[in-house]
């Protein structure tokens, strides 16, 4: 046998001891919780789960009785962790991350959207049947081929327009726009945001026209709108506009969404 | 001295030399373990900063009172390795297996209560795709399940060895090395709990 003797009893007492310290230390983190420090709200508990770490490698670890060697890689991993999110800290907390082209959505925020898409899916089949009607009748009449521009003039749509109206609060005079505002905000605030502003925010790139002034310009058609999204390269060869692959229903929400910018 | 198929046996080495390398093995190995946590502390960290109000969103899905009782559970279970490795070092035979049982009983509750926790989540449509928070949530507490699953598997081979009268005041070093790894798992969760949970 060498002269030092392996490992390190420590008295038993310690071991209780420290298991005490800690569910007090559990116990008093989630009541430190309940008070709100603002933004030092993390570096509380930080510091709470820090004394309790400290107290299993220093007794539980038998980190008391270890050399230097073994303390050096205890305080190695810490060292470059703090260097890693110190870094990353100095990159984004100088950054505008508000306009950053994707912004997430959390769990919450899809979840009611989910279940209000269900029920506006429902009134989206009446709508549609509605405005095959509309449309027949504008053709029948044969006052314009544009569904948009015949049921501002036909008498027999009128009806039509009312009823849509009523049921979607929709406050566009068109038929041709029945698609879901706010999905369509959801929608744009993940595809459209990268080139255009959407509510303010994102980005406005060169050739990307703000939303309020296709909104606003009298020959963009709803009817031209939805083949411009749904195939931009067909309407207009060399556009920078990327085909999106969205379904008739995202277009109808998308154009409903850009409508909101008419003055 | 050492029986068979023991680390001190393979090497020419002086056994209390080879213990003590034996253990820095296991803190050199536990470094690098903080820093593969450590990378999805510093995503936490960030995300948090730049999306405040999606943490705080997803924060408040998580039952505090199961991500507490899981603490006191693992402590639990991390004081019976610490006392396992205590009974081994005082050679008590006894005392070893039954701490080392107990280790586990309190391990397995930890996994039943992530259960309880888990499977409600992903029946309710929150997967680790639903938003920032529940990737983060789901990859550290998945990624702490994956260790404790580990943990769980050595301290049943330590359970299996210490029934065959392996460990003694002068063989204990598996036991030790085995709880060094058990402890960082229960680190590990110490920074957890709070950070998901409660803030």
């Amino acid at each position: 046998m060498s002269e030092h003797k392996m490992g390190h009893i420590q008295d038993f007492s310690i071991y209780i001891k420290v298991l005490l310290a800690l569910i007090g230390l559990t116990f008093a983190t989630v009541l430190v919780s309940l008070v709100d420090f603002g933004i030092f709200n993390t570096l509380v508990a930080l510091l709470v789960a820090f004394i309790k770490a400290s107290l299993v490698v220093l007794y539980f670890m038998h980190g008391k009785y270890e050399d230097r060697v073994t303390w050096a890689f205890v305080y190695y991993p810490i060292f470059l962790l703090m260097t890693l999110i110190g870094a990353l800290f100095l990159d984004y907390g100088f950054r505008d991350h508000t306009h950053f082209a994707n912004i997430p959505q959390s769990y919450d925020q899809k979840h009611p959207e989910a279940a209000h898409g269900a029920t506006t899916e429902e009134h989206g089949d009446s709508h549609e049947a509605v405005e095959v009607h509309s449309e027949e009748t504008a053709t029948d009449d044969g006052h314009s081929s544009s569904p948009a521009a015949a049921i501002e003039s036909s008498d027999h749509a009128a009806p039509a327009v009312d009823e849509m109206i009523e049921s979607h609060e929709v406050e566009s005079q068109t038929t041709a726009i029945h698609g879901d505002i706010e999905a369509g905000r959801a929608k744009a605030k993940i595809l459209c945001i990268a080139c255009h502003k959407v509510d303010g925010n994102g980005n406005e790139l060169p050739g990307a026209p703000p939303f309020a002034q296709t909104a606003n310009d009298a020959s963009k058609t709803p009817e031209l709108l939805r083949n411009w999204i749904k195939n931009p390269q067909e309407v207009k060869a060399g556009s920078l506009m990327p085909n999106l692959g969205l379904s008739d229903e995202e277009v109808d929400n998308l154009i409903a969404y850009i409508n909101t910018y008419k003055k | 001295m050492s029986e068979p198929g023991t680390f001190f046996h393979l090497h020419e080495e002086d056994p209390v030399e080879a213990y003590e390398n034996f253990k820095l093995g296991m803190w050199i190995f536990l470094a690098t373990e903080v820093l593969l946590f450590g990378g999805l502390f510093a995503a936490y960290f960030i995300f948090k900063f730049i999306w405040p109000d999606i943490f705080e969103a997803g924060s408040s899905h998580l039952n505090r009172f199961l991500g507490g009782l899981n603490t006191l559970v693992l402590i639990f279970s991390s004081y019976f390795m610490a006392m396992s490795v205590d009974a081994a070092q005082r050679s008590q035979q006894k005392k070893l297996i039954r701490n080392l049982a107990l280790t586990l009983f309190f391990a397995s509750g930890f996994i039943i209560i992530k259960g309880f926790e888990w499977i409600p989540k992903l029946n309710h449509g929150i997967t680790p795709g639903s938003d920032v928070f529940f990737s983060v949530y789901y990859m550290t507490t998945g990624l702490h399940l994956l260790h404790v699953v580990i943990g769980m598997s050595f301290i049943g081979l330590l359970l299996k060895r210490a029934i065959g009268g392996r460990y003694h005041s002068e063989n204990f070093g598996g036991v030790e090395v085995g709880g060094l790894y058990w402890h960082l798992v229960d680190v590990i969760w110490i920074f957890l709990f709070p950070l998901l949970y409660l803030i």
